[in-house]
């Protein structure tokens, strides 16, 4: 979860339990998702009662976060509604009021973050009003960057995380030869997106913010505009790729190349060529220096106590350990904050020689650097499949280690 | 009333009585779920499903596993324009062929999944 949306969460959630006798009730949250565990973070030191994290995925049951029970959506249903509170700060919150509204639940469904700005399960009058006027916006947004860039066809990002561009654009230039597009750019949201495009090559990149982003989208879907793409595997709402991992492992590589793009299962993904050196490339110990990446967006943290470990391995090993951080992170304990654009983080790792890191998207731009990498997965299940992270982001060539709760760290 | 709202009238309707409702644009498809849907909706059991499109099925067909509403190509144009206007709600779907946005038929394209499977992913 990113820090614009965990002030959100936070400002809302502060709005609500300020309500007289909120603090008294117990909390349900629906949606195990690691935003979901960082909401019951907040929730249990503020010593509220968090009773279960409820869930539609039947592979999470048995399972626990902080003692925590996950559980069906039904459980609601034998509880009082006048004694419980449910909260959401997942993307579906609409369709979960949906559900529970569907099942019979009477009570409300709180949303603490707005994630999904094309959602409103409503066929009012007033609704519809509102969303032609969203799409009216968005109409304006796609001719101002028809204007901007003349004559190039447009891709349009719909979400801002870094693996899901490298993927995107490691099979572009083929569906740009099947299609026969010539010139293009390319709509991302925030920077750190737009330097992923940069390492491909020199293709016009527009930065956008998730709400103009958003309406551009969606009114290029209205206009079924044919100069426009989507290059994403399950956004906007019209795209439903994620739904064959239902039936099927999809690995989401093989999901870019094959859903997005229709492109043979055997193609060969572009590798990025356009990366620079770190300019304070002396402060790293060549060949005995490990970089460490313990942060990730949209991935569940490992346990502190897990990094403490590693850095205790690296360090009694002679390494100097380095933490990976943006803006706000702090280092881990006993290692050095390093903060290397994206285009410059493999030189970093290259000149360390070792790296360690959640599994999140800047493996991914890391994935054809130089070294000893270690990608560490948390143990939890891709979205509401059954699938786990390890079997959906798997890197060749890497240690590909998942971590359940016996955890240790004994590499050698 | 005009004959948007009326339209509009009918989909809340259809959307508080079925748990799912599938709009075929695309012909083409809907006559390759016909093919499959025996099969498919098996596993669908006490799921109430809406399926529309433009075609006029025929006296053994009207015996499917689902609900059929045969709606005129303008009714179906004007659904169309309102899936692609928002998301009102999660449990309608549409199945066109599109140019705009990866397509569940790249995956039998491409030889990831069968005809039978794209249905089944449809309906989980």
């Amino acid at each position: 979860m990113d820090q614009l949306h965990y002030n959100e969460m936070l400002s809302n959630l502060t709005l609500l339990t300020q309500t007289a006798g909120i603090r008294e009730k117990r909390f349900y949250l629906f949606g195990h998702c690691n935003a979901t565990e960082a909401l019951a973070d907040i929730l249990l030191d503020q010593k509220c009662t968090v009773s279960g994290i409820l869930d539609n995925n039947p592979a999470k049951y048995d399972t626990r976060y902080r003692g925590i029970p996950v559980k069906e959506p039904e459980t609601v249903l034998s509880e009082r509604t006048e004694d419980i509170l449910i909260c959401t700060v997942a993307r579906a919150y609409a369709a979960m009021a949906d559900q529970l509204k569907r099942l019979g639940y009477e009570g409300g469904l709180y949303k603490l973050v707005d994630y999904n700005s094309y959602a409103e399960y409503s066929l009012s009058e007033e609704t519809r009003l509102r969303m032609s006027v969203r799409v009216e916006r968005g109409m304006e947004l796609l001719e101002s960057l028809s204007g901007k860039y003349p004559g190039c066809f447009r891709f349009l990002c719909p979400f801002s995380a870094l693996g899901d561009i490298y993927y995107m654009m490691s099979y572009l230039p083929y569906f740009m030869n099947k299609r026969g597009i010539k010139k293009c750019v390319i709509g991302v949201i925030g920077a750190a997106c737009a330097q992923t495009v940069g390492l491909f090559g020199g293709y016009p990149v527009e930065v956008f913010s998730q709400k103009d982003m958003d309406e551009t989208i969606q009114a290029a879907l209205y206009t079924q505009d044919r100069h426009t793409f989507i290059p994403h595997q399950d956004r906007p709402y019209v795209v439903n790729l994620h739904r064959a991992l239902y039936v099927k492992r999809i690995p989401l590589e093989k999901i870019y190349c094959c859903g997005v793009f229709g492109l043979p299962a055997d193609t060969r993904p572009v590798s990025p060529v356009w990366f620079q050196a770190y300019p304070e490339l002396e402060r790293i110990r060549p060949g005995k220096s490990v970089i460490l990446a313990p942060y990730a967006k949209s991935v569940t943290a490992l346990c502190p106590e897990i990094w403490k470990r590693i850095t205790e391995y690296y360090l009694e090993k002679g390494y100097t350990c380095f933490t990976n951080v943006a803006c706000g992170e702090l280092p881990l304990p006993d290692t050095q904050p390093v903060s290397p654009r994206i285009a410059e983080v493999r030189s970093v790792v290259e000149r360390a020689g070792t790296f360690v890191g959640l599994r999140s998207g800047l493996c991914d731009v890391l994935r054809t650097a130089c070294g000893k990498k270690t990608a560490l997965y948390p143990d939890y299940y891709y979205s509401d499949t059954r699938w786990k992270a390890v079997d959906m982001y798997r890197l060749e060539d890497w240690d590909n280690i998942v971590v359940k709760d016996d955890f240790t760290w004994e590499k050698k | 009333m005009n004959k948007l709202n009326e339209l509009i009238l009918r989909l809340e309707k259809n959307l508080k009585q079925y748990d799912k409702i599938l709009l075929f644009v695309a012909v083409d498809k809907f006559h390759l779920f016909l093919k499959h849907c025996v099969s498919v909706l098996n596993g669908n059991r006490g799921k109430s499903i809406l399926v529309i499109s433009s075609v006029s099925l025929d006296k053994d067909e009207r015996k499917l596993p689902f609900a059929y509403n045969q709606m005129s190509v303008q009714e179906i144009t004007q659904l169309k324009k309102l899936y692609f206007m928002y998301e009102f709600s999660g449990r309608f779907q549409m199945i066109d062929k599109n140019d705009g946005f990866g397509d569940l038929s790249n995956y039998v394209d491409t030889n990831l999944l069968s005809d039978e499977e794209l249905f089944l992913t449809i309906f989980h």
